[in-house]
């Protein structure tokens, strides 16, 4: 078989320029996940009466639940939903002209919340409670003791779960090209149908995500590495 | 100045402390001894609340409060006027030695951070630190830690300092270099409840010894009556577990 080199190269140059789509989406995830991944361990952590049930029952069923079944669902039903919604409520905005990443956005939040949550519980977990007392001993405050001695160490310890989730998101949010998001793969998929070259397409797909993922990697030990400077640091006594 | 009357403290029904009274005078050094499980800890920590008392009052100059109703504001009183030295340590890891003995200070008592850092560094010179202000924990020995812990203590300048076992968790060669620093306290007249194991610095440092044993205190007294005619045949028993021969008459 002959692989069309040209058409290779020029098509690793569109799929470049559609990392930004990729890096968007799992930032964006992420960043809305967090704070309600963060409430939901807290309230398992603390053992909050009705919220510490939710959260448990909310985590297991988002992972009993595949992601191309949540985007075939939410994807189809959501729309049509909000449409009527929208008519009943006399609200003249057409859902249909939204951007569909937002569904996009919306899909992986959802999931992304349940496996944060796990890896915030256990990361604050690790920290131990003795650090919160002698906080609490010199007069500080709670919220105080989370932000500048908790959440900090339990980060570093969090960085590398961190970084399977995110290479994972990245990989997962292949799958908005369902939504018609024009992503990697998406990308790829289209510049693949006009000539019938398949697979060449693909091997320029597997290249690009194999690069992001790497440099992701390497972002997060580096930062790891950084963050982490109060640890790990050879015994000097005397 | 700090007085505590008729504590109870129960975990899952478990009545671990039984209606204990302390008092605490200035300049005092009240050590309370007891054999393991006796709620020794659990009293400390009743007093700065880090756990909280199911029943009991304490009185801490103008405080007056009641563990059953007592208010955040109450708790946050009590906490400022006094500090704690674990037996672990607790330091916070991801902070250096400096930042350890400032934390306390800026974002629990509001002192500026150029006063702090001048306060902690008196305070970790005390302690015999005064190379290692950007150390953090995990460089440090278990005896160094817990000078620092003692450091972070002083530094708020609480008017009673709480130590739970301070030594018991060193290797015996560092456990002198903490009872040097805790003697040193002692002859600047700060007042200290300690809760050891070490019956030799608990007989030398103590102003104050009781006697605890299943949430109850057995015996107090002055040290030299406690340790050597003691009362009742529990701290008798007791004594002669934890002493050597040749203290006993
Ligand atoms: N958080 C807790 N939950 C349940 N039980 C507890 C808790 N803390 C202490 N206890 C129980 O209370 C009792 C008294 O414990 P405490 O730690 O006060 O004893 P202690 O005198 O300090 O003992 P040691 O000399 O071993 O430190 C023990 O039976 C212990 O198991
Ligand atoms: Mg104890």
């Amino acid at each position: 078989m002959e692989l069309n080199y040209e058409f290779m190269v020029r098509t690793f140059g569109l799929l470049l320029q559609a990392i930004p789509v990729t890096l968007k989406l799992t930032a964006v995830t992420l960043l809305l996940a967090t704070p309600f991944a963060f409430l939901l361990a807290l309230a398992r952590i603390y053992a909050v009466p009705y919220a510490a049930k939710f959260a448990s029952a909310y985590i297991s069923v988002m992972r009993g639940i595949p992601m191309v079944l949540q985007i075939l669902l939410v994807y189809s039903l959501l729309p049509s939903l909000l449409n009527y919604l929208f008519k009943q409520a006399g609200i003249a905005y057409n859902i249909f002209d939204l951007d569909t990443i937002w569904y996009a956005y919306i899909i992986f939040t959802f999931s992304e919340i349940a496996v944060l949550s796990e890896v915030f519980r256990s990361a604050l977990g690790s920290v131990g409670d003795g650090q919160i007392e002698a906080g609490l001993s010199v007069g500080m405050n709670r919220r105080t003791i989370y932000w500048r001695i908790l959440i900090p160490q339990a980060l570093v310890t969090a960085l590398p779960s961190l970084c399977n989730v995110t290479v994972t998101l990245i990989k997962n949010t292949s799958l908005a090209f369902m939504m018609a998001v024009q992503d990697i793969t998406a990308t790829g998929k289209i510049a693949a149908s006009y000539g019938y070259n398949y697979v060449e397409a693909y091997l320029d797909v597997f290249l690009v995500y194999i690069i992001v993922c790497s440099l992701v990697q390497i972002a997060f030990r580096i930062s790891e590495k950084h963050l982490g400077r109060f640890r790990h640091t050879s015994q000097i006594s005397g | 100045m700090l007085k505590v009357t008729g504590i109870f403290k129960n975990f899952n029904k478990h009545e671990v402390l039984k209606g204990i009274d302390l008092t605490v005078n200035k300049g005092n050094v009240v050590v309370i001894l007891g054999p393991s499980g006796s709620g020794k800890t659990t009293l400390l920590r009743c007093i700065n609340f880090l756990e909280k008392a199911d029943r009991g009052h304490l009185d801490f100059d103008e405080i007056s409060l009641d563990y059953d109703t007592v208010t955040r504001k109450q708790i946050n009183d009590v906490r400022k006027k006094t500090a704690f030295v674990f037996q672990n340590y607790n330091l916070f890891n991801n902070k250096t030695v400096l930042e350890n003995v400032t934390e306390g200070l800026v974002y629990g008592h509001g002192v500026e951070k150029a006063k702090a850092v001048e306060i902690a560094k008196k305070a970790i010179d005390k302690v015999g630190l005064s190379d290692r202000y950007d150390y953090y924990p995990s460089q440090l020995s278990g005896g160094q830690q817990q000078r620092v812990g003692i450091a972070r203590a002083i530094a708020i300048e609480p008017e009673v300092i709480l130590f739970d076992e301070p030594t018991s968790a060193l290797d015996p060669e560092l456990i002198g270099e903490v009872l040097t620093i805790i003697r040193q306290l002692a002859k600047e007249g700060k007042t200290m409840v300690i809760v050891t194991h070490e019956m030799q610095f608990a007989r030398e440092i103590a102003t104050h010894v009781i006697f605890m044993e299943e949430g109850v205190i057995v015996e107090e007294g002055n040290p030299e009556r406690v340790f050597s005619k003691p009362e009742k045949e529990r701290t008798r028993q007791f004594l002669s577990r934890v002493l050597p021969p040749e203290y006993m008459i």
